[in-house]
């Protein structure tokens, strides 16, 4: 019976090393370090906002955030009698062509009813979803530019 | 004879159990010190996990603070009348800068300290008042030598002080540094 | 009584072959974990260093805790650990660094330039300074002014009518007295490192204690307030030395950059029939010589950066008024 009781001892102690063994090594061999996440991207898009908002829109002569405001207050004399809405979308277009659109990533950047959308609808599961003010021209109101970033 | 035959066997029987259960203290102890060694061991690389990830985090953070830092140098910021709430480089400022790090090895040696073995890129979109645009882009610091790299991403306005109109330009920062 | 022997014979056998496993593991984890304490130390003064001359570039002020001693090596600021072997440089940082960073520090970053009401003022690069909390300051009152501008309110710095009467608190590792005649002092009554630094323009002297008197003064040359207030800091001439050409060198690769891009722009204007750019042509040529005469090669001239802050500001508001892009 002791005999018996020592094999058992045995048996189990050699099975414990074992289970440890192989629950260590799965729990820290394959953990690859996560980055800082989406607190670094919220940072980032909220960044593509704020730049695209002090650019200027040449056919305009202001800065693309002036523009903005003009089309969401439905104000046409910023812009020499051009659409200001018309140049918010072209300025976005081009902006957008050039970073996110080559970039690969599925976007959805909106100013009220004028949007630019690439792969990214705006009842789809959002990752991130930062916005900026968008001010009327001599305030009055204001909006909000939204750029919506989808898996 | 036979029965000491039969007690020679019954001997030899019994030193066996006995050399048998006088081993087991050993064996237990030898694996109680293996269970300690192991432990031990995993702390060990555990603590060297954390270090690792604690310093890739670290690192990501730091290539952020380092473009925010980028645009607001005086070697390569607009005039301050000119910055408003984002990053502004001045395009002038940016081709002086590129110049002076390409060709002055002394000058590139003394900004290692901040922009350390990196490659630093700024590209902007020239948009003209029908809409269409180039995108036009500038090295500005060179000094990788990696085939990997790991890129981290702002985005800025490029200041045009030639051009009093439509002045500023939608830029992307980017900062390549070796990856791993 | 044979069974008996026979039975503490096998134990030692245990007790043996246990303890050199135990033994063996031991060995194994510890030179393992003190090979990760030294590269831990390394990269901890490493870090700082980094952290130092990452913050040296933007105006601001950042906390650490570390121990180190700073030196000057070959014009180069460094720090080296206080405990073990581990040293890291600061690498042509504009810096100035007390003798010793022995706890917890304040690193304050304050930006050059030259300024005038109602102008962009034209940047000049940043200046680090560091106080640290084991290092007490005695100040005379006659530069209290210039130091709160510059250091703002610290426990560090202590405001004194006179030298006489000195009581430094335990725990102080450092003492500096800053005046206008340390000579005569008599010193505090203190186990504590003692310098002196004598700020009387266009002179810094710099003093060590030795033998309980100030001993004999080293003379440095320095201009300007901000490196005034820097002396304060690094209390030792080879530092402030270090720090001092280090500012020079980055001020004239700043001012090297202006002067292209002045130069680009002036080309640029002649090359565009726009009357509204052709009038900042000369404004910016006239600028651009000033400048061209602040720079000695690759450095600036320290010196003359004061008696230029009136006339290039003039240009500078010259420029902004006619609408034209500013100096820098």
């Amino acid at each position: 019976m002791r005999r018996g009781q020592m094999e058992m001892v045995g048996l189990v102690m050699v099975v414990v090393i074992i289970i440890l063994g192989i629950v260590l090594y799965l729990a820290f061999s394959d953990k690859s370090p996560s980055l800082t996440g989406k607190a670094k991207d919220t940072q980032t898009y909220t960044s593509f906002l704020t730049a695209l908002s002090e650019t200027d829109v040449p056919s305009c002569g202001v800065a693309f955030s002036q523009v903005a405001g003009a089309c969401l207050a439905g104000n046409p004399s910023l812009c020499d009698g051009k659409d200001p809405c018309v140049e918010t979308q072209k300025a976005m277009r081009e902006v957008l062509r050039h970073t996110l659109y080559r970039q690969g990533i599925n976007y959805n950047l909106s100013l009220g009813k004028v949007e630019n959308v690439s792969g990214c609808l705006a009842n789809a599961s959002e990752m991130y979803s930062p916005s900026i003010p968008v001010v009327y021209p001599g305030g009055g109101g204001s909006g909000k530019l939204t750029l919506s970033i989808c898996p | 004879m036979r029965r000491a035959y039969t007690r020679c066997v019954r001997n030899a029987r019994f030193e066996k159990r006995a050399q048998l259960q006088s081993m087991e203290p050993i064996l237990i102890v030898m694996f109680l010190a293996l269970i300690i060694g192991l432990l031990l061991l995993f702390s060990l690389r555990i603590g060297d996990r954390e270090v690792e990830v604690t310093a890739t985090k670290e690192a990501s953070k730091q290539d952020l603070l380092l473009l925010g830092r980028i645009a607001n140098l005086p070697e390569l910021s607009c005039p301050k009348s000119e910055s408003a709430k984002t990053y502004c480089i001045d395009m002038f400022k940016a081709e002086a800068f590129r110049q002076l790090m390409k060709d002055d090895d002394v000058a590139r040696s003394s900004y290692y300290p901040l922009l350390g073995a990196s490659e630093i890129a700024v590209e902007w979109i020239d948009m003209d008042s029908n809409g269409a645009s180039i995108n036009k882009s500038m090295v500005l610091y060179d000094n990788l030598n990696s085939s990997g790299v790991r890129p981290a991403v702002a985005y800025s306005t490029m200041y045009n002080p030639a051009s009093p109109g439509a002045a500023r330009m939608f830029a992307t920062v980017t900062i390549y540094r070796r990856a791993g | 009584m044979k069974g008996q022997l026979e039975v503490s014979f096998q134990w030692v056998y245990v007790l043996i072959a246990g303890g050199a496993f135990l033994l063996m593991f031991f060995f194994v984890f510890k030179s393992c974990t003190e090979s990760g304490d030294e590269r831990a130390q390394g990269m901890s003064v490493r870090a700082t260093a980094n952290a130092i001359s990452l913050a040296a570039w933007q105006e601001g002020s950042v906390n650490f805790t570390f121990a180190a001693d700073v030196s000057c090596v070959g014009d180069v600021l460094t720090l080296q650990a206080l405990e073990g072997t581990a040293r890291s440089q600061l690498d042509q940082v504009p810096a100035f660094l007390p003798p010793r960073l022995a706890g917890k520090s304040n690193v304050v970053t304050r930006e050059v330039a030259l300024t005038q009401t109602g102008v962009p003022s034209i940047r000049l690069g940043n200046v680090v300074y560091a106080l640290d909390e084991r290092t007490r300051y005695y100040v005379q009152r006659s530069h209290e002014t210039r130091l709160k501008h510059v250091l703002g309110n610290s426990p560090s710095i202590i405001y004194v009518d006179s030298f006489s009467n000195l009581q430094v608190p335990g725990g102080v590792e450092t003492v500096v007295l800053v005046g206008d005649n340390l000579p005569a002092v008599t010193l505090p009554q203190t186990k504590a490192k003692v310098y002196g630094v004598t700020l009387s323009e266009p002179q810094a002297i710099f003093y060590t204690a030795s033998n309980d008197r100030l001993g004999s003064p080293k003379v440095e040359l320095y201009t300007g307030d901000y490196m005034m207030v820097g002396a304060v800091v690094a209390a030792r001439p080879q530092t402030y030395r270090c720090a001092k050409e280090n500012f020079a060198r980055r001020t004239g690769a700043v001012l090297g950059i202006y002067h292209t891009r002045n130069e680009n722009l002036a080309i640029d204007f002649q090359n565009i029939p726009d009357p509204r750019t052709q009038v900042c042509i000369e404004p910016l040529m006239r600028a651009n010589l000033l400048i061209f005469n602040l720079i000695d090669g690759r450095s600036a001239r320290l010196d003359d950066l004061s008696t230029a802050t009136t006339p290039l500001m003039t240009h500078q508001r010259t420029l902004q008024g006619l609408g034209c892009p500013v100096i820098a």
